[in-house]
C-alpha cells in the first residue's frame, strides 16, 4: 500500500505543491490530480431542510427594481445587502460568508434545481439526496452509490485494518439518506464524538431465516458502532478546534444560546483534525419552511430567515477559519443544499411558499468558480405560483464534485447520477498533475489532441485539436512547483490548429505542465518547454 | 400442556388456519405482535385459552378510554383540575394540554387492565393517515386519536368517510381551501395514492394503472366545499368541527377515467364524498393496498409474489366479502399458518413504542409506585415515555410525512430505519441507564420496576433455571444459546450455588419491602435485565 502511505504523508503537508513523484498515477484517462480516490479529501454536506428562500439569500442587486416589483413585502432593502460584486449580494446577516467570498473561499452556484420541480418537502428531499430525476424513484443516495464503488461488499468485512474508519459520518440520530447504499447506509451516526457508548456484544443463534437476517443486521450495527466509535472517539480526543465557535448572534437570539449548526460543524472539525478519514460528513439544520413571518413587516432584514441565515453564516465562517488555522482547509470541501427554493412572489403572511430552483453554496479553499450562472431573471410576467427557473441541474453540481474532489471519471458519474451529466468547473482549484503523461492522444469523450508546438516567433503555443462538434477547450498552465500560472479557454470546432496563448514575459524558462480539459470534464496533460 | 397436532404438515395455503402446536411460544408471538409488551400472565392465559379464544379477547371492541384531563394546576379558566379539556374553549392559557395528550396516549398504551389490540391498531391508523401539522389545537388532535380508538377494529369504509372530513385532515391536505373555483388536488391525490387504490406502474401519460390524473382532478372537484370552523387560536369558544358549505361545492358532473369504469360522479352535495369513497373501494386495488399495509405492520416488511398471491389476495377477498370490516381480516391473518411460520417469528425490529412498552409493561408498568400515582405523576410518567420515543425518532403526533414512518414503506431498509449507530446507543442508554438503573426519576422521585411482583408471577421463582427460562419467554422472541442462558444465570447467582438463590428468593417473598432481603434480589435482577436488554435479540419481536 505504498500509494496510501505516500498520500497520508502528503496530506500532512499542504496539498498544492507539485511533488515530483513517478509511477504514481491513477488508472484514469482523464487528468489525474494529486489526490487519489484513497486520499483524505472530505466533503461536508449541509442540509438546510424546509426549502430556503434563495432570492433573499443571494440577492441580484443589478435587478433590484424588478425584485421590489415582485416581492416588495419581503425584499431586503438595497442599502442593507452585503455586496459581493457589482451585481450580486448576500443577506445582511451573512457577514461571515461575505468574508469567505472576499477571501476566495466561497462559491455560489445560482439557480440550482431539476426539471419538473416537485414541491413536496419529502419527495424533493428524496430527489436531492438520491440524485434522481423528478419522475425516478431511487432507494439509494448519490453519495452512497459512489461509496459503494470505494468500499466493495460493505458492510461485510468493515471496519478492517486497511479501512478502519467509517466511510461517512452523519451528525445526529439518523443516517443521512445521501449516504444510503443499495444494502445499508454508509454513514455512522454520531451524536457526540467525545461521548460514545459501548454496546454489549454477544453471539447468539444465527438461523437461516428472516429472523436471522434481522439479527445479523443488528449485530453488524452493534459491531460497527463499537469499532467505529473507537476510532471516532480517538479522533475526537486527539483532534482540536483552533477557533471558538460563537454563540448565536446576540442581537437576533437570546444571549448565550448555542448555534446548532456550529455545534455540529465543530464536532466535524474536531474529528477531521484528529485524523478521522471518513470521506463524507453530513450535518442538518431545519426551520427554513417559512410560509409566515419569514421577515418582519417593514423591517425585512429582520425575522426568522435572518436568524437562520445568521446561524448558517457564522457556523460556516467559524468552521472554515478553524480548518484554515489547522491547515486542513484544502482537504475539506463544503456544500449546502435545500430541497427547493421559494416562490418569487411572497404570500400575504410575510412569508414565501414552496418554489423551485435556489442557489447552492460551496465553501473551502479549493473553490474555483466563485459565481456560476446568471442572476435570476425577474423581468416579465411572473405569476403567484412561479418559482425560480433552474440554470444548473443539481446532479451536475454533485457530479462535478465527484470529478474534481474524488477523481471519478465522467463516464462513471453518468452511471452514478445521470446520462446527461455536464461537468461544471466549480472546485478544481487544488487539482494538479502528479505526473506528466503526454502519451494519451484521445479523451474518453471523443476528442483527439496533439502535442503543443511553438508558433509565431516561438513565443506562441499552439495545438492541434479534433473535437466532436463545436466546443470549448479549457487550459491551465502550472509551473514546476505546481502553481497555476495561466488559465483560459478557447472555442474549437472539428479538426484544426489553435493558438492557446503567448508566453507571458513573467514566466521564466523551464518545464511547465499544461492541462487541457474538455467541457464534459475529460482532460489530458501535456508538457511545455520554455527556453 | 399444549395440544400437539398429529397431522403431518401439508401444503395447505399459508392463509389457512394454523393447526400446529399452540404452545407458550406461539401465544407469546401472537401477543407481542398485538399487545405492546405482554406479561407472563397474559402469555400463560392465552396459551391456556387457545388461539381462538385469545383472538376473541384481542379483537373485542374495547371501550374508548376516558379522555385526557387537566393534570396540573396551570391557570386555565375553562377547566378544573381533573376535568377534561377536550371540549373546553381553546382561549386562554392551556400549555399543559399538549403534555396531557401525550401522557394520556402513552398511558393508554401501557395500561395493564386489558389484553386488547386497540392501541396497536390506533397507531396503525395514525401511521396510515399520517396527518401532520399544524400542531396547534390539541382538541383537534384528541378528536383524531379518539376516532382511531373508536374504530380501531372497525370498518375501513367508515374510517375513510370519517377521516375525509376530519378537521385535521382538512388542514393537512388543504381540503379546507378546496373550492369549486380553485380545486385543490392534495387530498384527492393522496386518498387514492396512499389511502385506497395505491399508485401502480406508470402505464401512460398521467396513468398510474390504478388511477389517472383525470381522476385526481375529478375527485378534487367532488371533495370541494368542506370547511373547518374557525377554532384555531379562536377568541371564542368554537368547537373543533368541519362543515359543508354548498356555495363552495362544485355541483357539476365529474367524469372518471377508464380506471374506474368511466363512471360519472353526479352532484351529491354534502354526501358526495361518500359516493367517491364507495367508488374507490369498488376497485380491488384498494383492498389489496390496505391489506399490504396491514401485513407490513403486523407480520413482515417484505411482500414477495408468494405472499402477495397466497396471503394478501385472500385477505383482500375477506375484506371485500365482509363489507370492509377489519376484524375478520385481522382474525384471518392472526390465525393463519403463515403468521406462525418459523421464519417470520421474531423478525420485526421493535418500533420505539414496542421497545419502551416491552421493557415496562411486563412489570405491570409502575402501578406499584404509589408515590407516583397521583394524577400529576401519572401524566408525567406518560410524558417520559413520549420523550423516549421522540428521542428514538417516533414523535407520534408528527409523522415525518403523509406517507407515515419510513419503517412501514421505505424499501429496502423498512424496519431497519428504527436503528442506526446513534439510535442503538440511545436505546441502550434509555434501557440500561434510565429504565433499569436506580437513577430513573420522574421529576425528582426515583422509581423502580416492580421486581417483587414479577418474581411472584413466575411459576417457580426459587429455581434459577426456571427464572431464566420463563423470563426469556416473556422478553425475547426466540430461545437463546446455552452461552447466553448461562450468562443470564450468572447474573442471578453471582458465583453462588443454586440453593443460595432458593434461600434468597424465599426470604425475598416473605419479606416484601425489607431492604435486607429485597436489595440482594432486586440488584441481581437489575443486572440480569441489563444483560438481557443488551442482547441484539431484544430489539426484535
Amino acid at each position: 500500500m505504498k500509494r496510501r502511505n505516500f498520500l497520508q504523508t502528503a496530506a500532512a503537508f499542504s496539498i498544492p505543491a507539485l511533488v515530483p513523484i513517478t509511477g504514481v498515477r491513477a488508472n484514469s484517462s482523464r487528468f489525474t490530480s494529486l489526490i487519489e480516490p484513497e486520499s483524505d479529501r472530505i466533503l461536508v454536506i449541509i442540509h438546510l431542510f424546509g426549502g430556503n428562500d434563495g432570492l433573499n439569500t443571494v440577492i441580484p442587486i443589478d435587478r433590484y427594481d424588478d425584485l421590489l416589483n415582485v416581492r416588495r413585502s419581503v425584499a431586503i432593502e438595497e442599502k442593507r445587502v452585503l455586496k459581493l460584486t457589482d451585481t450580486l449580494g448576500l443577506h445582511p446577516e451573512m457577514k461571515d460568508m461575505k468574508n469567505l467570498f472576499s477571501d476566495g473561499r466561497l462559491g455560489i452556484v445560482q439557480s440550482v434545481g431539476y426539471p419538473n420541480q416537485n414541491r413536496s418537502h419529502f419527495r424533493s428531499t428524496d430527489i436531492y439526496t438520491s440524485g434522481s430525476a423528478a419522475d425516478e424513484f431511487l432507494t439509494s443516495g448519490w453519495m452512497g452509490r459512489y461509496l459503494e464503488t470505494q468500499y466493495a461488499g460493505y458492510p461485510a468485512g468493515y471496519p478492517s485494518s486497511a479501512e478502519p474508519h467509517p466511510p461517512a459520518v452523519s451528525i445526529g440520530d439518523v443516517a443521512h439518506p445521501t449516504c444510503e447504499g443499495t444494502k445499508i447506509n454508509f454513514s455512522q451516526t454520531v451524536l457526540d464524538p467525545n461521548n460514545t457508548r459501548t454496546l454489549a456484544m454477544m453471539n447468539g443463534m444465527s438461523p437461516d431465516d428472516k429472523y436471522g437476517e434481522e439479527l445479523a443486521f443488528i449485530r453488524t450495527t452493534i459491531r460497527q458502532t463499537n469499532s467505529y466509535n473507537d476510532v471516532i472517539k480517538d479522533a475526537a480526543d486527539r483532534g482540536r478546534n483552533a477557533v471558538t465557535y460563537r454563540y448565536r448572534d446576540e442581537s437576533l437570539w437570546p444571549k448565550n444560546s448555542s448555534n446548532p449548526l456550529a455545534e455540529q460543524l465543530k464536532k466535524v472539525a474536531r474529528m477531521i483534525s484528529g485524523g478521522l478519514r471518513s470521506k463524507v460528513y453530513t450535518v442538518y439544520m431545519d426551520g427554513f419552511d417559512l410560509h409566515a413571518s419569514q421577515v418582519v413587516e417593514n423591517n425585512t432584514h429582520m425575522g426568522t430567515h435572518a436568524q437562520l441565515l445568521s446561524d448558517v453564516s457564522r457556523a460556516i465562517g467559524d468552521f472554515q477559519n478553524d480548518l484554515k488555522a489547522q491547515g486542513l482547509d484544502e482537504r475539506v470541501l463544503g456544500l449546502t443544499f435545500s430541497e427547493f427554493g421559494r416562490r418569487i412572489r411572497p404570500n400575504a403572511s410575510f412569508g414565501t411558499d414552496h418554489g423551485s430552483a435556489a442557489p447552492m453554496f460551496l465553501f473551502g479553499s479549493c473553490i474555483q468558480s466563485q459565481v456560476s450562472g446568471d442572476n435570476v431573471d425577474l423581468n416579465g410576467d411572473i405569476s403567484q405560483g412561479d418559482g425560480v427557473s433552474m440554470q444548473f441541474d443539481f446532479r451536475d453540481v454533485y457530479g462535478s464534485i465527484l470529478v474534481d474532489w474524488f477523481n471519478v471519471r465522467t463516464s462513471q458519474v453518468k452511471n452514478l447520477l445521470h446520462d446527461g451529466f455536464k461537468y461544471l468547473p466549480l472546485t478544481n482549484k487544488c487539482n494538479e498533475d502528479d505526473v506528466v503523461n503526454t502519451d494519451d492522444t484521445s479523451t474518453e469523450d471523443g476528442w483527439t489532441i496533439g502535442q503543443p508546438f511553438q508558433s509565431g516567433d516561438g513565443k506562441e503555443i499552439s495545438i492541434s485539436v479534433d473535437s466532436p462538434g463545436s466546443n470549448r477547450l479549457r487550459y491551465s498552465l502550472f509551473d514546476g512547483r505546481g502553481r497555476l500560472v495561466l488559465a483560459n479557454e478557447i472555442g474549437v470546432e472539428g479538426k484544426a490548429d489553435h493558438k492557446l496563448f503567448t508566453r507571458p514575459s513573467r514566466l521564466p524558462s523551464g518545464t511547465y505542465v499544461l492541462r487541457l480539459a474538455t467541457d464534459s470534464g475529460a482532460a489530458l496533460t501535456r508538457e511545455v518547454q520554455f527556453n | 400442556m399444549s395440544k400437539q397436532s398429529t397431522q403431518q404438515p401439508t401444503a395447505a395455503s399459508p392463509i389457512s388456519p394454523y393447526t400446529g402446536a399452540w404452545d407458550l411460544e406461539k401465544a407469546a408471538h401472537l401477543l407481542r405482535r398485538t399487545v405492546l409488551g405482554p406479561s407472563l400472565k397474559e402469555i400463560k392465559t392465552a396459551q391456556q385459552a387457545g388461539l381462538s379464544a385469545t383472538l376473541d379477547l384481542l379483537l373485542k371492541s374495547a371501550p374508548i378510554p376516558d379522555p385526557p384531563v387537566k393534570y396540573r394546576n396551570d391557570y386555565d379558566e375553562y377547566v378544573q383540575l381533573g376535568q377534561t379539556w377536550i371540549n373546553a374553549s381553546y382561549k386562554g392559557s392551556n400549555q399543559y394540554r399538549g403534555m396531557s395528550l401525550k401522557g394520556w396516549y402513552y398511558n393508554n398504551m401501557m395500561r395493564v387492565d386489558q389484553t386488547n389490540i386497540q392501541e396497536r391498531m390506533c397507531f396503525f391508523w395514525l401511521n396510515y393517515f399520517a396527518i401532520s401539522g399544524p400542531l396547534t389545537d390539541h382538541r383537534a388532535m384528541y378528536k383524531e386519536l379518539r376516532l382511531y380508538q373508536e374504530l380501531a377494529v372497525g370498518n375501513f369504509r367508515t374510517m375513510l368517510q370519517r377521516i375525509a372530513v376530519e378537521p385535521r385532515m382538512l388542514f393537512c391536505l388543504d381540503g379546507h381551501t378546496n373550492h369549486k373555483k380553485n380545486p385543490n388536488e392534495n387530498f384527492a391525490r393522496e386518498v387514492m395514492e396512499l389511502f385506497t387504490v395505491g399508485k401502480g406502474e406508470l402505464a401512460g401519460e398521467g396513468d398510474y394503472t390504478t388511477f389517472t390524473e383525470q381522476d385526481v382532478a375529478a375527485l378534487a372537484r367532488a371533495f370541494t366545499g368542506w370547511r373547518n370552523k374557525d377554532f384555531l387560536y379562536s377568541d371564542y369558544d368554537i368547537p373543533v368541527e368541519s362543515y359543508f358549505d354548498s356555495a363552495a361545492h362544485d355541483t357539476g358532473d365529474k367524469q372518471l377515467s377508464h380506471r374506474f369504469g368511466n363512471k360519472v360522479i353526479r352532484n351529491g352535495g354534502a354526501n358526495e364524498y361518500k359516493q367517491v369513497i364507495d367508488i374507490l373501494l369498488s376497485s380491488k386495488a384498494a383492498a389489496l393496498n390496505f391489506c399490504k399495509r396491514l401485513y407490513r405492520y403486523f407480520v413482515y416488511y417484505d411482500i414477495d409474489d408468494d405472499v402477495l398471491a397466497h396471503v394478501i389476495y385472500p385477505l383482500a377477498d375477506t375484506l371485500i366479502a365482509n363489507n370492509f370490516e377489519v376484524k375478520p381480516v385481522l382474525r384471518q391473518l392472526l390465525s393463519s399458518q403463515h403468521f406462525y411460520g418459523q421464519s417470520i417469528r421474531g423478525a420485526v425490529i421493535k418500533n420505539p413504542h414496542d421497545f419502551i412498552c416491552s421493557m415496562v409493561r411486563p412489570f405491570g408498568e409502575f402501578w406499584h409506585e404509589t408515590k407516583t400515582l397521583n394524577l400529576q405523576r401519572r401524566y408525567e410518567l406518560g410524558n417520559q415515555y413520549a420523550n423516549y420515543c421522540t428521542e428514538l425518532q417516533l414523535e407520534f403526533l408528527e409523522p415525518p410525512s403523509i406517507s407515515g414512518w419510513k419503517a412501514y414503506y421505505d424499501a429496502p431498509q423498512y424496519y431497519r430505519h428504527w436503528l442506526s449507530p446513534a439510535l442503538m446507543q440511545s436505546r441502550d442508554r434509555i434501557a440500561l441507564d434510565n429504565i433499569l438503573d436506580e437513577d430513573y426519576h420522574i421529576k425528582g422521585d426515583r422509581i423502580d420496576l416492580d421486581y417483587y411482583s414479577y418474581v411472584r408471577s413466575l411459576s417457580d421463582p426459587h429455581n434459577v433455571d426456571k427464572v431464566v427460562e420463563e423470563t426469556v419467554l416473556v422478553f425475547l422472541p426466540r430461545p437463546i444459546t446455552s452461552a447466553q442462558t448461562s450468562k443470564l444465570r450468572n447474573m442471578l447467582l453471582r458465583g453462588a450455588a443454586v440453593s443460595d438463590w432458593n434461600w434468597l428468593v424465599t426470604k425475598y417473598i416473605q419479606n416484601p419491602g425489607v431492604d435486607t432481603y429485597s436489595r440482594p434480589v432486586d440488584d441481581r435482577l437489575r443486572d440480569f435485565f441489563k444483560v438481557m436488554f443488551g442482547f441484539a435479540e431484544f430489539q426484535l419481536q
